[in-house]
């Protein structure tokens, strides 16, 4: 590894596989991005894939700007660097020599830097392998970066020791032809266990360890998840916890069916569209679950309770496809003790045929297909259809029977009763004719009866009704007497009225008195009875029997009255 | 004029009866009695002539009514 000295605006470092540029490459990111450079923002440096071109075309750049490599000593060749291939004496001859302090006051920091530096390039010259816990793992671009983890034993803190490190494309590219890029993805997840072989170097712009990832022991890792696998089973065997889900009892009709899977998979419709070819009369609880990933432990535990409170029949937990990396969470605790105390059955189709997680091997039937899982619930049901057939043709063969039975029965019953009918209707019809004879002589009877009465009313009625009208007739003769004599009275009556109407007009006729000579004397129409009433000269008026006569009075002489 | 003059019985009576009232009375002219009594007398003769109208009417009807009760009688 080459290293410049510090002072400079920019600087780079040279790796086997990467060109670090490191200072204040703010201003010139663009240029450094065009080289190819990838920003490692927890080191604050850009990253440069290493060949011929790219570092003339850095070394250039540095140049322009007053900047250049980093001093420092690096291995010629990486074979030099395989530690099977180092002596301690080697190692020793290879250690740089210490560099005197430049001022008397002390080590600067960049000299400081540069010591380690040497020193760490010193003890580890060639790559080494490491262990740790895969953490923070990110691709940017081409290039993986992740943390290498460790929980540090050595001073009882819960505090984990964390070194940064990185696989560059080139050494990517040939992992993944090496052990295959599943295997491989397999193995780098967080949370994985690795044994890797590493570049061990001081990245002095942080001042931290970095380690560049030449090479990852495949078999450490699933050696490791095996170990635990078989641990946990151990301890699940131990307290009997692997033959409790088994030993559930499995209801005769699982109608309600617990499904997790993760929502749209292929698992998903496969189980369902095989439930419904097979006929499958029942509910599915369908909840999504994600089957990879570290959410799986929690949301499959939680899911698992919620089927449960559901009253669930049988639980399917069922994956189609996903690498075999992705079992190991099934070979987790959390997963094993739920379905271990879990009260339901609990059918798993989770891994491959030659794949078995722990949750396939505690649950209480492993299918290997989310398709042979279906078929399994559909069998439960195939005792119940064939007795329910059975039953069927047993009911058709007795029902049958049981109709001929009825219509011979029937028939009997109709002749029965055709015969009785007969009968009965030839008996009533005598006796009807008996009554109608009956009737009919009652009825002549009772008519000569009635006419008798009838002609014995007739005599009193037409009695009775002379007698009425004899007393109607004296009544009316009575009547008419009454009335010529009233008329007779009346007549008279008014006779005599008249009579004496005309003597009070004889009494009044003034003309017997006008016959003898007698007259009534008038002044301007009152009647003069005495002479004081007129005076001479007046004009008075008289009738005679034949006419009127006016008069003049000349004379008026007074009549002695007699004394006596 | 005949319709006009045609009227009731009772009317006749009442009339004669006023005119005898009118004429008995001392204020009257002597004229007018007269006319009064020719009236009257008039008035009267009427009346005569209905009553024995009438009487025989009603022995016309008696004896037809007679007439009709023989025939039940002899049955």
């Amino acid at each position: 590894m080459h290293v410049a000295e510090v002072g400079i605006l920019i600087y780079y470092e040279c790796s086997e596989y990467a060109i670090t540029i490191s200072g204040k490459t703010y201003p010139y990111r663009e240029a450094i991005k065009a080289l190819g450079g990838r920003f490692v923002g927890h080191d604050k440096t850009w990253q440069v894939t290493r060949s011929e071109a790219n570092l003339a075309q850095v070394e250039a750049l540095c140049a322009s700007l007053g900047g250049g490599p980093l001093p420092g000593a690096a291995p010629s060749t990486i074979s030099d660097f395989a530690p099977e291939n180092q002596s301690p004496e080697g190692i020793e001859a290879n250690a740089p020599p210490p560099v005197a302090p430049p001022s008397p006051v002390g080590l600067t920091l960049s000299q400081l830097l540069q010591q380690i530096s040497g020193a760490v390039n010193a003890t580890f010259p060639h790559p080494v392998w490491v262990t740790g816990e895969v953490q923070n793992l990110n691709f940017r671009g081409d290039t993986l970066y992740l943390s290498l983890a460790e929980q540090d034993a050595i001073r009882h803190v819960s505090q984990s020791i964390t070194v940064n490190a990185v696989i560059w494309p080139s050494v990517y590219q040939k992992l993944c032809q090496q052990h295959g890029k599943e295997a491989l993805q397999g193995v780098l997840q967080d949370g994985m266990q690795i044994l890797c072989r590493c570049e061990v170097s001081l990245y002095k712009g942080r001042g931290s360890i970095s380690l560049s990832l030449l090479d990852v022991d495949l078999s450490f890792t699933k050696g490791k998840l095996a170990l635990e696998r078989e641990k946990l089973l151990r301890e699940l065997r131990s307290q009997g916890l692997d033959r409790t889900n088994k030993s559930r009892e499995l209801a005769r009709m699982p109608l309600r069916i617990g499904l997790l899977t993760a929502e749209g998979s292929r698992a998903e419709s496969d189980f369902l569209h095989q439930l419904e070819e097979g006929g499958f009369p029942g509910t599915v609880l369908f909840l999504p679950t994600p089957m990879q990933g570290e959410k799986v432990p929690k949301a499959v535990s939680q899911a698992i309770d919620q089927l449960v409170a559901a009253d669930c029949d049988l639980i399917v937990i069922t994956r189609g496809g996903g690498s075999a990396a992705d079992l190991r969470w099934f070979d987790g605790r959390e997963i094993a003790y739920k379905i271990a105390t879990c009260p339901i059955p609990v059918v798993a189709a989770i891994g491959h045929h030659d794949d078995v997680c722990v949750a396939e091997e505690i649950c209480f039937l492993r299918m290997k297909t989310p398709t042979a899982a279906a078929d399994f619930v559909i069998s439960c049901f195939q005792p119940i259809w064939t007795r329910l057939d059975e039953c069927r043709e047993q009911l058709l063969v007795r029902t049958e029977r049981c109709l001929q039975q009825n219509e011979s029965q029937l028939t009997l019953l109709g002749r029965t009763l055709h015969h009785g009918w007969q009968h009965s209707l030839t008996r009533t019809q005598q006796n009807l004719e008996h009554l109608q004879g009956e009737l009919l002589e009652r009825f002549l009877r009772e008519i000569l009866r009635l006419d008798r009465i009838f002609l014995r009313l007739e005599a009193t009625v037409a009695l009775a009704s002379l007698t009425t009208l004899h007393r109607r007739e004296e009544f009316l003769r009575q009547k008419a007497r009454q009335l010529w004599e009233g008329f007779q009275l009346g007549w008279h009556q008014q006779l005599a009225k008249v009579e004496h109407a005309e003597k009070g007009l004889v009494a009044c006729d003034p003309s017997p008195w006008c016959a003898k000579g007698w007259t009534k004397l008038t002044f301007n129409g009152t009647t003069v009875r005495s002479i004081e009433g007129i005076s001479i000269g007046a004009k008075v008026s008289t009738r005679l029997l034949d006419g009127n006569v006016h008069l003049r009075v000349e004379e008026i002489h007074p009549v002695e009255k007699n004394k006596n | 004029m005949k319709e006009k003059e045609s009227v009731t019985y009772r009317h006749m009576l009442e009339k004669v009866e006023s005119i005898i009232t009118q004429v008995s009375s001392s204020d009257v002219d002597l004229d007018e009695m007269v006319t009064k009594v020719e009236e009257g007398y008039q008035v009267i003769r009427k009346m005569r002539e209905r009553l024995l109208e009438t009487k025989g009417k009603i022995e016309k009807l008696r004896s037809e009514f007679e007439e009709a009760e023989l025939p039940k009688e002899e049955q």
